[in-house]
């Protein structure tokens, strides 16, 4: 199936209407229905485009439901542009009633008192909370609280051009990276300007791909409880590997790494899962066959994990209780088996519920799409970036900055994280402070300890299938 | 109530028999100097109190601050934003793009706007069409320049590359290498520029008087010795109006460092006022950002005082 822009807001549309005729019994609370009239909330994001239009046909399709509450969504250009602008709309009372923010971010809102816990409403309205992915449910909580749910979540996959891996004696992606750095030279052609791999350079990317790789060498940015680790050796081994492929000549710093491997020019890049319909369409255009695959591990056999990544949705703690009742209604709506799985279909995001993973309409796209399979059988494997990205503001930036020094300036790995983790350190402490001023102390009481750290890769790397 | 004779006649001499001692005050006041400098001035001065002045005197106090924009208090620290930026080796990387961004910007603009001011200074075909077509970008909005020109510097598949291939040059990494990401940026801005620089130019080509260049002629100057004695000499004024306006342009240059290229890689086109707004609103550090802003606000102090200065004193000269 060719997924274009259009079939894809058809083919939501469709399954909104489908969504409407099938619909879970949503409705609001009775705080809502008692005053008579509706409710209006209003909901911030960070969707534009073909997403942003089929997130806007979920609010029309949730809108006109009998719920009692409408709902006006602001897009933003981004998830920073989001938080950027609710930074300012706290300070001047113009606050929106519902979030969708990046995992990312998320946490300076909760040590400034910005979220509102949800266990109570989630108690009072029945949310089937256990049926949310354990892995993403887990990130939200935090002191024994559940702060944010997960809606439209990722984790990097490697996207590979599966004709140019055949014709180097490849069936799949190897399944760790010393594999694949022993094939890649033959994935290389410097006259057509074809490389193995696309190291991207892209600003909120970089150091969350990087991420999966420094696990994957046993490293880590950061403990729980905000003890930075990144000048340590498996961060540095990581870093190493990075400074390999560029040395080598495999390997290039790539500012638009899914366009340069959808253009043909990269043999492989890390990216979203987000992009997995743009990169499709590429690779359909361009005329080879996509394939995607887990986070390889370091070496034949080891530990492999990867980074979960997007935005969950949250309600803002200063919003008037009705309207915070509301917005939980909505949320519900968004996290419903059925628009989870639309909206999964039409964007490549993953689906946040199990039911909505086993579904018979779920089953069948994994079937007609395989591609869309593999960050769902990558779960078991995926958690929660390390604190010293998500928690210290600019953190994400700062690590980001030292990775592309290694790329494009083949910066010595050990020296450029040292320094990286001097500047994170600095960063970190107001961090802190405030953690031990709200909690008493900096135990880690959620994510990102909650969730398992790196497993044996015990599956194999996803079995390659076509862009079609 | 007043008869309407006196409202269509006021100022005449029935009028002024008819004026009621309150209003004869009313007039002597509003006659006084001073309260009808207020009475103009006001209105802009309320208006520059709330978005200019008191902006200004609060960002002075963010910046001895510390404040991440969400806790309600914002503990007073002295000077120790500024030392913290003095004392980084990334804030000094961020000046040295700075100058770097600025000295190329204000450059190309100069030259290539005086340039394309000479050729449009001649009888040409098709020369208001040309001059629109010049002065377009200048119009355009940075953000949608910037995004067409990342594909024009794609080094695989850009026209760029194309274009360079025509000659068997291969692209470079415009946007992939730091050095050539500051290359990238001016040549967006100088392009984007250099309409309103040729503009500028040209309007001060057509204010040289003729008659010089009939003289330099009869003295049997050359067209290189022309240029060189008569035109440049007598653009002087314009050559300064246009640096100065392209310096406090190329500093408060945002738009397309965003969009085209993040400041990156590696800060590599981080200049100041993007430095200013990744400290205030990405890390969320609004004294750090206030204490940038202010060192950004002293630069652009020192050239609007040097601008003053010497336009002032060619005004006595002239």
């Amino acid at each position: 199936m060719v997924l274009s822009r259009r079939s894809v807001i058809a083919s939501a549309a469709g399954l909104g209407a489908a969504t409407l005729a099938s619909r879970p019994a949503i409705t609001a609370p009775k705080v809502i229905r008692q005053t008579g009239s509706d409710t209006e909330i209003s909901f911030w994001h960070g969707f534009t485009g073909a997403r942003g239009e089929t997130l806007q046909a979920l609010v029309d399709g949730f809108n006109a439901l009998d719920t009692g509450v409408q709902v006006t969504a602001l897009p933003y250009g981004s998830y920073e542009e989001v938080a950027e602008n609710l930074v300012r709309a706290l300070g001047d009372g113009t606050a929106p009633d519902l979030v969708a923010m990046s995992e990312a971010l998320w946490f300076r809102f909760y040590l400034s008192g910005s979220i509102l816990p949800l266990d109570d409403l989630i108690a009072s309205t029945g949310f089937d909370l256990e049926d949310i992915i354990p892995a993403f449910r887990a990130e939200g909580q935090r002191a024994g609280q559940t702060l944010w749910l997960p809606f439209s979540r990722s984790t990097p996959l490697v996207y590979y051009n599966r004709d140019l891996l055949r014709a180097a004696g490849l069936d799949a992606f190897p399944a760790s990276w010393a594999e694949f750095a022993d094939v890649a030279p033959s994935l290389t052609n410097t006259d057509t300007q074809v490389y193995a791999i696309a190291q991207s350079t892209i600003a909120n990317l970089v150091a969350w791909a990087f991420q999966g790789v420094t696990w994957a060498y046993g490293g880590a940015y950061s403990d729980g409880e905000l003890n930075i680790l990144i000048d340590e050796p498996g961060a540095v081994a990581a870093g190493d590997f990075y400074l390999r492929s560029i040395e080598e000549g495999w390997g290039y710093a790539s500012p638009q790494g899914n366009q340069d491997l959808g253009n043909g020019f990269a043999a492989a890049t890390i990216a979203s899962t987000g992009v997995l319909n743009d990169t499709s369409a590429l690779a359909e255009a361009t005329g080879f066959e996509l394939g995607t695959a887990f986070l390889p591990s370091a070496e034949p056999g080891g530990p492999t994990a990867c980074p979960t990544g997007g935005s969950g949705l949250f309600v803002v703690g200063s919003a008037p209780a009705e309207r915070q009742a509301a917005a939980f209604a909505f949320l519900t709506y968004c996290l419903s088996t059925e628009t989870t799985t639309t909206w999964a279909q039409s964007t490549g995001y993953m689906p946040v519920r199990t039911s909505a993973i086993e579904s018979p309409a779920m089953l069948d796209f994994f079937a007609a799409n395989p591609n869309f399979r593999t960050a769902v059988d990558q779960l078991p494997v995926a958690r929660a970036s390390d604190t010293a990205r998500t928690w210290v503001p600019g953190g994400d930036a700062i690590i980001a900055t030292g990775i592309t020094r290694i790329l494009v300036e083949s910066a010595d790995p050990q020296e450029v994280f040292s320094e990286v983790a001097s500047q994170l350190e600095v960063e970190a402490q107001p961090v802190r402070d405030q953690i031990i001023a709200l909690e008493g102390n900096l135990t880690t009481q959620g994510t990102p300890g909650a969730i398992p750290a790196a497993t044996p890769a015990a599956t194999p790397a996803a079995t390659p299938v076509a862009a079609r | 109530m007043v008869p309407q004779t006196e409202l269509s006649a006021p100022g005449s001499a029935t009028v002024a028999t008819t004026v009621t001692p309150r209003q004869s005050a009313v007039r002597r006041v509003f006659r006084s100097e001073h309260t009808l400098f207020l009475l103009f001035v006001l209105p802009n001065l309320v208006l520059f109190s709330i978005f200019t002045y008191w902006p200004l005197i609060y960002n002075v106090y963010l910046s001895l601050s510390t404040w991440n924009f969400l806790t309600p208090d914002k503990p007073f620290v002295g000077l120790d934003n500024f030392r913290f930026l003095f004392s980084s080796a990334e804030f000094w990387g961020v000046m040295r793009s700075t100058a770097i961004y600025t000295v190329g910007a204000v450059g190309g603009s100069v030259l290539l706007g005086l340039s394309a001011a000479l050729l449009l200074n001649q009888k040409l075909r098709f020369r208001t069409g040309v001059r629109a077509m010049i002065f377009a970008p200048t119009l355009l909005s940075g953000v949608a320049i910037s995004i067409v020109w990342f594909y024009i510097f794609d080094p695989r598949v850009g026209l760029f590359r194309e274009m360079l291939s025509w000659i068997g040059v291969a692209s470079p990494p415009w946007l992939g290498d730091p050095d050539w990401a500051m290359v990238s940026v001016i040549i967006v801005y100088v392009w984007k520029n250099l309409g309103f620089a040729a503009v500028i130019y040209l309007a001060g080509l057509q204010g040289i008087p003729k008659d010089l260049y009939e003289a330099a002629k009869v003295d049997g100057a050359n067209a290189i010795q022309r240029f060189r004695d008569v035109t440049w000499p007598q653009l002087g004024s314009i050559h300064f109006f246009v640096m100065v306006t392209s310096i406090l342009g190329t500093l408060q240059s945002f738009d397309i460092i965003r969009t085209l290229t993040g400041g990156g890689p590696v800060d590599a086109t981080t200049n100041l006022i993007y430095y200013t707004y990744e400290q205030s609103f990405i890390n969320s550090n609004a004294g750090r950002g206030a204490a940038s802003a202010m060192i950004l606000f002293a630069v652009m102090l020192v050239v609007t005082i040097v601008q003053y200065r010497i336009s002032e004193r060619r005004t006595h000269y002239a």
